[in-house]
């Protein structure tokens, strides 16, 4: 069963098709990647996704719902969380921060018990911070200890686009997306984060739906690759089957395509 | 000139003079400027040291020793000389400057345009003597207070502060002239022992009773509850009073500290910055290693102090301060209210006094009985209360939903609109039967406490009541701001579209604070209303929005003692609109002193004078790197960067 589906998916910027016609699908516990050239539309396609800009035509299904014209918070309470491609963290509030306002959603003490501190209000504080805890442990040693108090602007870029992976977690969401989540980072880090990829399905359970530019990682962690140029699908499939896709190769190289390889 | 003025290495030798004479000359306008508004002779009339000193001379000097200062730190380092001589110079043309100024309002009579260049004026400039020593004394006076402030630049810090330290003492002392006064003659046995108790309980309630929670508030119950009782009982004047009647004389222009009272103040001040410069770093060495508990044991030492004073303080601060407290209360719980809106949740709301207007308004028309209006149910203050509360809820409901799309300046803008929309409609005629149109409520009657009246004159019960909603207010800023739902207003404020991708509903979240903001400023609105017992449209103008803007931005955005200290400072000290502060010499030139503290603290320290902490990282994110780096918390430079 798709998790996630979009049939027809369509978004218009002043007469250029951002998004054209895309059926997209992701089914639970799939990691998937999105590969294209630049302007290709893959940043837009996680906006609509998420809720931040509106298709002009077509549907998102999720978990068979249709979930267009759905706000960016209610979406996240569904189970949608995204990364972003330029680092988009509270800068300036702490690390541990960071991660307990993302489960906002997840709570729901009002501020009557919060001027009170009902005793379920100050259970509730608890358990955000062992949660914000828990997940911050996963990046191993890098995000724990006195880091927790310290402002997010004070991290390394690296740091940076693994708390953004923290905080997304931290949603608890269904499903994940990852927006070229090694940009900017070098080997030694990428393919740290490679194996986080892997282990946010196998650990977590997340589905995980990525943009990405750096074809080691989409070929180790995916298992599926959707190729979009100029907001169309042109090619879907296993890693082999993409990369020796004629269509791809020339979106990414042009003619000619003897060339590639 | 400033760029040869950062590389002395190059700098030609002509341009030695220059930095100098510059800032000279801004000190030489500098003194035209505060001269020509009126200010000198203003000032003069308040002595702060008796006979010596008047205000006005002491602002005049202090510009010489500003200028001086100033320009001797640019050639900080150099040779011990350098600042002396830089400093001096800079005196110098600022005093020639003064020295022309001096000889052409003796030569010329400007009063038709500048009015305050009056008689009075040039013979304080004179000295009384003739123009010949008010041009000398300008000059040479340039020169010495020049040089004095270029020295400040050689000594040693300890030094330097242990001296400006005297100075800002006795100004301080001068100033609270009212309040130590007050003190001094009214303290009795019981207030002190009640406070002593206060201290000395919470000192052994957080040492061996910290980790208790429900007996430590049970027993700070206890002890403030018998506190109260010992200081209403034990009635017996301490006899203090010979210390004001010693420290101060009776003075035209107000009461005046005499002079061996100055020196001791300045010997005192003197001994206590060098003999507690070692105590005191390791003291601040101790803090900073203290454990975040123990911090948190020290934090609720300071609130129960602080409520000790709050409580047994007014009791002995007779009607004119506590006056200025209420005003000054009135205008903190404000603060609070704005804080949450701005200082949380980032939303800059101009129009914030039409909360206010809607809270005294509500009180008023439900509680004064009347003829003259159609509608006036007459409740009691406590019955009105809860209608107070529900009208700013929905009145913040009815600002906040237009505006939840907005930001920043047109958010501005329109707010500052609905400010005057509310002020407009309680002035209207279709609203007149209800509202009392332009000639407002009046006879609006007292607080009943069953036990007691609480009557608008009494400015002690009043400032009692406008404390408690204080406390109330602080508290529950306190209570939202470590709260999810803080949390969420923060995140708001720092990123609206991040915000709302990570799961924060923020229609929801800014209507939430634009209601808690409206409640807070309808409570003291009602309070408002109670202690003057009569309202206008008119006390709700757009300046009521800009001067609690101004008293948090001052005081600290997005932190509760911020606030406060902003309350106090501008409110308190300077005083308000229609309330004379602290300082009631200042009362003509407070817009301008307003205007000059919100110049220096946007330049040099736009955090405010305590600042939250996620603000001053956001103003000053290049020191908090420094800082973690000397910590070496700092990951090493990863590559990709």
């Amino acid at each position: 069963m798709a998790l996630l589906e979009t049939v027809g998916l369509h978004k218009e910027f002043g007469g250029v098709n951002a998004i054209n016609n895309l059926d997209f699908h992701v089914d639970e516990g799939e990691i998937v990647s999105v590969i294209g050239p630049n302007g290709a539309g893959k940043t837009t396609f996680f906006n609509l996704i998420t809720g931040m800009q509106e298709p002009t035509a077509g549907e998102i299904l999720f978990q068979e719902d249709n979930i267009v014209g759905l706000t960016p918070d209610v979406l996240t309470e569904l189970g949608i969380a995204r990364t972003f491609q330029n680092v988009r963290l509270f800068a300036n509030m702490t690390v541990i921060e960071n991660v307990m306002v993302a489960q906002h959603c997840r709570t729901k003490k009002g501020p009557i018990s919060a001027i009170l501190g009902t005793r379920g209000f100050r259970e509730e504080e608890r358990e955000i911070r062992e949660r914000a805890e828990e997940v911050l442990s996963f990046f191993g040693s890098r995000l724990v200890g006195y880091r927790y108090d310290q402002p997010a602007f004070m991290l390394s870029y690296a740091n940076r686009r693994r708390l953004e992976i923290a905080r997304a977690m931290a949603t608890q969401p269904k499903v994940m997306l990852l927006d070229e989540p090694t940009a900017g980072m070098n080997p030694r880090e990428t393919l740290e984060l490679t194996g986080l990829i892997g282990r946010l399905r196998s650990e977590k359970g997340f589905t995980v739906v990525m943009i990405e530019h750096e074809m080691r990682v989409v070929r180790d962690v995916s298992d599926r690759v959707v190729v979009l140029d100029h907001g169309e699908k042109i090619a879907e499939g296993t890693y082999e089957e993409v990369t020796s896709n004629e269509d791809v190769i020339e979106a990414y190289l042009g003619r000619p395509a003897e060339s590639a390889q | 000139m400033v760029a040869a003025a950062a590389t002395p290495a190059v700098m030609p030798a002509t341009s030695h003079w220059r930095t100098p004479v510059r800032i000279g000359l801004l000190g030489g306008v500098a003194f035209v400027f505060v001269s020509t508004i009126g200010m000198v002779e203003g000032f003069s009339q308040k002595n702060v040291i008796d006979p010596i000193l008047s205000l006005g001379y002491a602002l005049l000097i202090g510009i010489g020793a500003l200028t001086g200062f100033t320009a001797g730190n640019k050639v900080a380092g150099r040779s011990p000389f350098a600042p002396v001589t830089a400093g001096a110079f800079a005196g110098l043309s600022g005093g020639l400057l003064a020295g022309l100024y001096v000889l052409l309002i003796n030569q010329f009579d400007v009063r038709d345009v500048f009015t305050n260049i009056s008689p009075t004026l040039v013979e304080l400039l004179n000295f009384q003597e003739g123009q010949g020593v008010g041009i000398a004394v300008a000059i040479g006076g340039g020169l010495v207070a020049g040089a004095i402030g270029g020295g400040l630049v050689t000594l040693t810090p300890l030094a330097r502060r242990a001296l400006v330290g005297a100075a800002l003492w006795v100004l301080v002392v001068g100033f609270l002239e009212v309040i130590l006064t007050q003190i001094m003659r009214e303290l009795d046995l019981g207030v002190a022992i009640a406070l002593l108790l206060v201290a000395a309980g919470t000192w052994v309630l957080l040492r061996y009773y910290g980790d208790r929670r429900p007996v430590m508030i049970g027993a700070f119950i206890g002890m403030f509850v018998i506190g109260v009782v010992i200081a209403q009982t034990v009635d017996l004047n301490l006899g203090l009073r010979f210390i004001p009647d010693f420290a101060y004389v009776d003075r035209v222009g107000g009461r005046a500290l005499t002079f061996p009272a100055a020196v001791i103040v300045v010997v005192a001040a003197f001994a206590i910055t060098i003999g507690t410069d070692r105590p005191r770093n390791e003291l601040r060495a101790r803090v900073q290693a203290a454990p975040p508990e123990q911090k948190q044991r020290w934090v609720f030492g300071g609130i129960a102090i602080f409520i000790g004073f709050g409580v047994f303080l007014p009791m002995i601060f007779g009607s004119l301060v506590n006056e200025l407290l209420a005003t000054t209360g009135l205008f903190l719980l404000m603060g609070l209210g704005l804080n949450i809106v701005i200082g949380y949740a980032g939303l800059l709301d101009l129009g914030y006094v039409a909360f206010f207007a809607v809270g005294a308004y509500t009180a008023a028309i439900l509680t004064t009985e009347s003829t003259a209006r159609n509608w006036a149910p007459g409740l009691s203050f406590w019955e009105a209360l809860p209608f107070v509360v529900i009208v700013a809820a929905i009145a913040g409901i009815l600002v906040g939903t237009p505006v939840i799309r907005m930001r920043g300046d047109y958010l501005a803008i329109v707010t500052l609109g609905f400010g005057e929309i509310v002020r407009i409609l309680f002035l209207s005629e279709w609203w007149t039967p209800v509202t009392g149109g332009a000639q407002g409520i009046t006879r609006i009657p007292s607080i009943e406490l069953g036990f007691t009246t609480i009557k608008g004159t009494n400015t002690q019960a009043i400032l009692y009541m406008i404390l408690v909603f204080v406390a109330l207010a602080a508290f529950i800023s306190w209570r939202l701001q470590d709260s999810r739902i803080g949390r969420s207003w923060m995140a708001m404020r720092e990123d609206e579209q991040v915000a709302e991708t990570m799961g924060v509903n923020i229609v929801k979240a800014k209507l939430l604070a634009f209601v808690v903001g409206a409640i807070l400023a309808a409570l003291g609105g009602a309070l408002f209303a109670v202690k003057f017992g009569t309202i206008f449209p008119a006390s709700f103008s757009i300046i009521v929005s800009i001067t609690v803007l101004v008293l948090i931005i001052v005081g600290g955005m997005g932190n509760i003692p911020g606030v406060a200290v902003g309350a106090l400072v501008m409110i308190g000290v300077l005083g308000g609109r229609n309330s004379p502060g602290l300082l009631r010499e200042f009362a003509e030139f407070k817009l301008l002193i307003y205007g000059a503290i919100l110049l220096y603290m946007m330049l040099k320290r736009p955090e405010g004078l305590l600042p939250s902490k996620q603000r001053s990282r956001e103003l000053h994110q290049e020191e908090a790197l420094q800082d973690a780096w000397l910590r070496k918390e700092l990951d090493a430079q990863e590559a990709g960067r």
